[in-house]
């Protein structure tokens, strides 16, 4: 009798984790898996709608990489990538270590607030700062107006939007990077700190020989995921926009030059052909900042 | 046991997730007494249509419209995946703006979603009665799928007001060269602009292009916005809005420049503006202050006898496919586009005159429009309107704006730096590089 | 005392910048449309105008319930696939469990837009295009709520759920009775995370919706630039409206929802 039990128990214990992921893995595969083989397959196809295919060969990856609109999208969004990391994270972290210092009166009144931003979703901060840049009588520029008379066409003028884009992103992801850098200095051990000031260290030195080892691997992990991140750049610059790219294609983004043949001109086919060469062109680029960032020799 | 293990947070959130489930339930969707749909993106042409709604119910009891504005590229994008993916959530009928109604008449000619409507036309006798170039626009591989709704003939609008106190004579300038000579003289840079012109948007270059029988494509399909035609208007076009001597200014484009336009237009800082029809009327909406102070002239032509006015924007009304009962959505149709009392009613809200011949005649197009100081706009506008030049509709219209634009962007940037030295030649080689960008789509294996 | 009063001053400047657009966000949504750009913040008359515009301009309710609908049922859905996935990850060993967590290491660095022509085509094969379910289906897995998961879980001890098996409860009974509800500061984080994506998400609705009825609150809002041209203080009401359920959430979560962001980070 014990001995069934125990076999029944130990049946149990054995099928369990598969009755457990299974259901998981099968809307994995379904929603996930099927979908990426499928879109393999549909890159070498053109399409109108989903009813409507002839096989194409490469001629979608032949005709991307002869389309000067799709050379305008890779450098709006690197640009805006750039931007994102060598604007925002430096940002970030200085927040962070402002914040670190040791307890005062207000900090975590200081952190929320900068933090809040992010609850904002992309699409609502876009209709925000739509308004907020409107030229002549948006916030924006009468704040500008206050130091320098001008009259700034933010979303109108070619040479203004991605700063406008960038300035926006700042604004919504600055708290959300700085929370990360704020945990990873939290975890520097306050000892090496003591340690470096008896050794008679400057502030420089503590940041580039205490601080900076202590966070790299989060600092690594941020700007791996911002540069992700902001190449999926989409909602903020399409509605802040007015459901265009921009002005001269301005504002056109990787995603956006996507959604525009995919789902408005119907070419499911040349879609998935743009975001199988995007994942390439991330797969490269991460590989390269896990290289130089010393992250893969670990 | 623990029966719901996760927490206070999903608790939250499930709650919320169920009683919104509930509600959903109790409000299924959509059951409208309504047995036709109309969907539009204009705000004027649907305030028009709302009221004209007891007429039409009065003049046929079976109809029983509802009429949906909806947001223009939503409108447009939602369309097209219906026709492509045979979705059931499709309108009986439709306003389809004339620069995305080429993207419609790509793939097979079966999956257009609109019905053919050339058999209807030429059964009523409506086909001889529309003015023959507007037809054109909503034509494809034999079929005509819409009524058009209107003419859209471009004048000039003017601050009379200011106009004549700077003593400006209107009726001298009736070529560009005078127009342009004159508007040196009152342009002070920085304060005052003769006329208000797209910098970097095609909207008024496409317009003078034309004015001057150019175009984006010929009715056979070919892109011809780098022929000589195309080629002379940049030239000409780019100096009016660059550099020293520029007599237009720009406001940017897009909605939020919408405020700033008007703005600007009470303040004074442009006298004419490129005015179609149905401009006209947001004008009187969104600047009332500006009453009496307004009017219109034709546009100057290029030489001497020319051609005065020029076309921008345009709409038609579609069946689509998925319509029950086409019949009655003809008639409804119909009823909106060409009923007399609808349409002065419609007329008075849009200043938007009707595309058939037989009605200019009605009275009230040829009332005076105080807004205007007095003139008599329809009648002004339909004198023009059986001039504008054609516009042809093709599945590549919305990219070869945008690869004008880009070519205008490029040549402004050229002319600001270089002046007028090698500047027809750089004109030359954007216009042909746009041009052959959009080739290079039509040869890629369209579906047929 | 000169750096304290220093960093006073950089952290208020900060945060006065941060907080401006929401202050201003907050003063144009009682802003009357003439009184919009003529007082910077609030006006000395403030009015219910904009909010009677935006319900009589568009069903704001509608899209507001749909948002709750959709997202509270991706959370439920993630919420629960993913834990107990995450569960079997940290807690068993069966074959096959490497594969697994590879494929999905290698999928997390995919972007989602590859997949989203071919699930189009999908949903349109399965008649889900336009449905609540074809809207909620592809997002009932969440990857990084797997990993959150099985990671946290790692950290439960051993002894607890030899302790569950000697009481006689089923393999189940153990996940639902003992490991849950000692993870809940983490799903208090990955609810907050994944309400907030599903909340916000825009182009999946965007492309999966085709009824009006239907939309959400990001697809619904983001038409009323078109829709309302001229009145940007309805269209300032409709944002602070759409924003409130999430800042209460967040507002409530916020100390958990940092710590399990930031959980992943600083582990992995």
């Amino acid at each position: 009798m014990s001995k069934r039990i125990s076999r029944w128990h130990i049946f149990r214990h054995t099928s369990a984790p598969y009755l457990f992921i299974a259901p998981f893995i099968i809307m994995f595969a379904i929603f996930y898996l099927y979908p990426l083989i499928k879109s393999l397959i549909l890159a070498f196809y053109i399409t109108v709608g989903p009813k409507s295919k002839i096989f194409v060969g490469f001629d979608n990856f032949r005709f991307m990489f002869h389309d000067p609109d799709f050379y305008r999208a890779v450098r709006n969004t690197v640009l805006y990538a750039l931007g994102s990391v060598f604007v925002q994270l430096p940002v970030s972290l200085g927040l962070a270590i402002l914040l670190n210092r040791s307890k005062y009166p207000g900090r975590n009144f200081f952190r929320f607030s900068f933090f809040s931003p992010y609850m904002f979703g992309s699409v609502f901060v876009a209709v925000l700062f739509g308004v907020l840049f409107v030229p002549h009588f948006g916030l924006v520029n009468k704040l500008v107006a206050f130091f320098y008379s001008v009259d700034i066409k933010w979303l109108s003028n070619p040479k203004l939007v991605l700063p406008a884009l960038i300035l926006t992103a700042l604004w919504l992801y600055a708290g959300l990077n700085m929370i990360y850098f704020l945990a990873a200095l939290q975890s520097v051990p306050k000892e090496l700190y003591e340690a470096a000031r008896v050794d008679g260290a400057n502030a420089l030195h503590q940041f580039l020989h205490v601080t900076w080892p202590g966070i790299k691997p989060v600092a690594v992990f941020v700007i791996m995921m911002s540069t992700i991140g902001s190449f999926q750049l989409f909602e903020l610059a399409w509605v802040m926009l007015d459901s265009s790219p921009g002005p001269d294609n301005a504002g056109l983004t990787i995603i956006m030059y996507l959604y525009q043949s995919g789902f408005v001109s119907g070419d499911l086919g040349y879609a998935s052909a743009i975001g199988w060469v995007l994942t390439c062109g991330l797969g490269i680029i991460s590989f390269f900042q896990m290289k130089v960032t010393g992250a893969l020799s670990k | 046991m623990i029966i719901f293990p996760f927490g206070k947070a999903p608790a939250v959130i499930l709650v919320a997730a169920l009683l919104a489930g509930g509600w959903l339930l109790l409000h299924p969707r959509g059951k409208e007494d309504a047995n036709l749909v109309l969907w539009s993106f204009a705000k004027t042409h649907i305030t028009a249509y709302n009221q004209a709604l007891p007429a039409l119910n009065h003049a046929y009891p079976d109809v029983k419209l509802s009429v949906k504005q909806i947001h223009f590229e939503a409108l447009n994008r939602r369309l097209l995946s219906s026709f492509w993916s045979d979705l059931p959530s499709q309108p009986d009928l439709v306003e389809i703006e004339i620069s995305c109604v080429g993207t419609y008449f790509k793939g097979p000619k079966e999956q257009i979603g609109f019905e053919d409507l050339k058999p209807r036309l030429v059964e009523s006798g409506m086909y001889n009665r529309i003015v023959r170039n507007r037809l054109a626009t909503w034509s494809n591989r034999g079929g005509i799928y819409g009524i058009p709704n209107d003419v859209h003939p471009v004048m000039l609008a003017y601050r009379r007001d200011i106009a004549d106190s700077l003593g400006i004579c209107v009726d001298s300038l009736y070529t560009w060269d005078r127009f342009i000579e004159a508007g040196r003289r009152f342009t002070v840079e920085g304060e005052r602009y003769m006329i208000e012109l797209n910098e970097q948007n095609v909207g008024s270059l496409e317009c003078f292009l034309f004015q001057r029988g150019g175009g984006y494509f010929d009715s056979l399909g070919n892109v011809i916005f780098d022929n000589p035609v195309a080629v002379a208007t940049m030239e000409w076009f780019v100096p009016l809005v660059t550099g020293k001597g520029r007599i237009g200014a720009d406001l940017g484009s897009g909605q939020n420049a919408a405020v700033l336009f008007y703005k600007a237009l009470e303040e004074g800082y442009y006298l004419f503006f490129i005015c179609p029809d149905w401009r006209s009327s947001f004008i009187q909406e969104y600047s009332p202050r500006l009453a009496g102070k307004m009017a219109l002239m034709p546009m100057p032509a290029f030489y001497p006898g020319g051609r005065r006015t020029s076309t921008q924007g345009g709409t038609m009304m579609a069946i689509t496919k998925a319509c029950k009962d086409k019949d009655k959505a003809w008639k409804t149709a119909l009823f909106l586009y060409t009923n007399p009392e609808g349409r002065s009613r419609s007329f008075k809200k849009t200043n938007i005159i009707p595309p058939f011949r037989d009605a200019w005649t009605e009275p009230v197009f040829h009332e005076p429009n105080a807004f205007w100081s007095g003139q008599k706009l329809g009648e002004m506008y339909i004198g023009l309107a059986d001039s504008i030049p054609p516009q042809y509709s093709n599945p590549f219209v919305v990219l070869a704006k945008g690869k004008l634009s880009q070519a205008l962007v490029s040549c402004t940037q050229y002319y600001s730096v270089n002046g007028s030295s090698g500047f027809r030649d750089h004109i030359r080689k954007a216009l042909t590089a746009s041009a052959d960008e959009v080739r290079k789509y039509q040869k890629r294996g369209l579906i047929e | 005392m000169i750096n304290r009063i220093l960093l006073y001053a950089v952290l208020s400047v900060c945060a006065a910048i941060m907080l401006t657009p929401m202050i201003w966000l907050l003063a144009a949504a009682f802003k009357g449309n003439e009184d919009l750009f003529s007082y910077l913040f609030f006006s000395p008359r403030p009015t219910l105008h904009n909010f009677h515009k935006l319900f009589e301009s568009i069903p704001f309710m509608r899209y507001m319930v749909n948002s709750f609908f959709v997202s509270g049922i991706v959370v439920m859905l993630q919420l629960f696939f993913s834990s107990l996935g995450g569960f079997a990850l940290a807690k068993y060993e069966f074959r096959g469990k490497k594969y697994v967590m590879l494929l999905m290491l290698i999928t997390m660095l995919i972007p989602g837009q590859v997949l989203m022509a071919p699930l189009y085509e999908l949903l349109f094969k399965l008649r889900l295009l336009d449905t609540y379910t074809g809207l909620v289906s592809p997002w009932a897995v969440s990857v990084f709520g797997m990993f959150l998961f099985s990671q946290s879980m790692k950290q439960i001890p051993q002894s607890l759920l030899e302790a569950g098996r000697l009481d006689g409860l089923s393999e189940f009974g153990i996940f639902w009775n003992l490991v849950l509800p000692v993870c809940r500061p983490m799903i208090g984080a990955f609810c907050l995370i994944s309400f907030m994506g599903s909340w916000n998400n825009f182009l999946w609705p965007q492309i999966v919706l085709n009824s009006q009825e239907m939309y959400t609150l990001p697809v619904g809002l983001s038409q009323l630039t078109g829709l309302l041209s001229n009145e940007y203080g309805a269209l300032m009401a409709g944002t602070l409206l759409a924003v409130l359920p999430v800042g209460v959430l967040f507002f409530l979560l916020q100390r958990e929802f940092i710590s399990g962001l930031t959980a992943g980070a600083v582990k992995g």
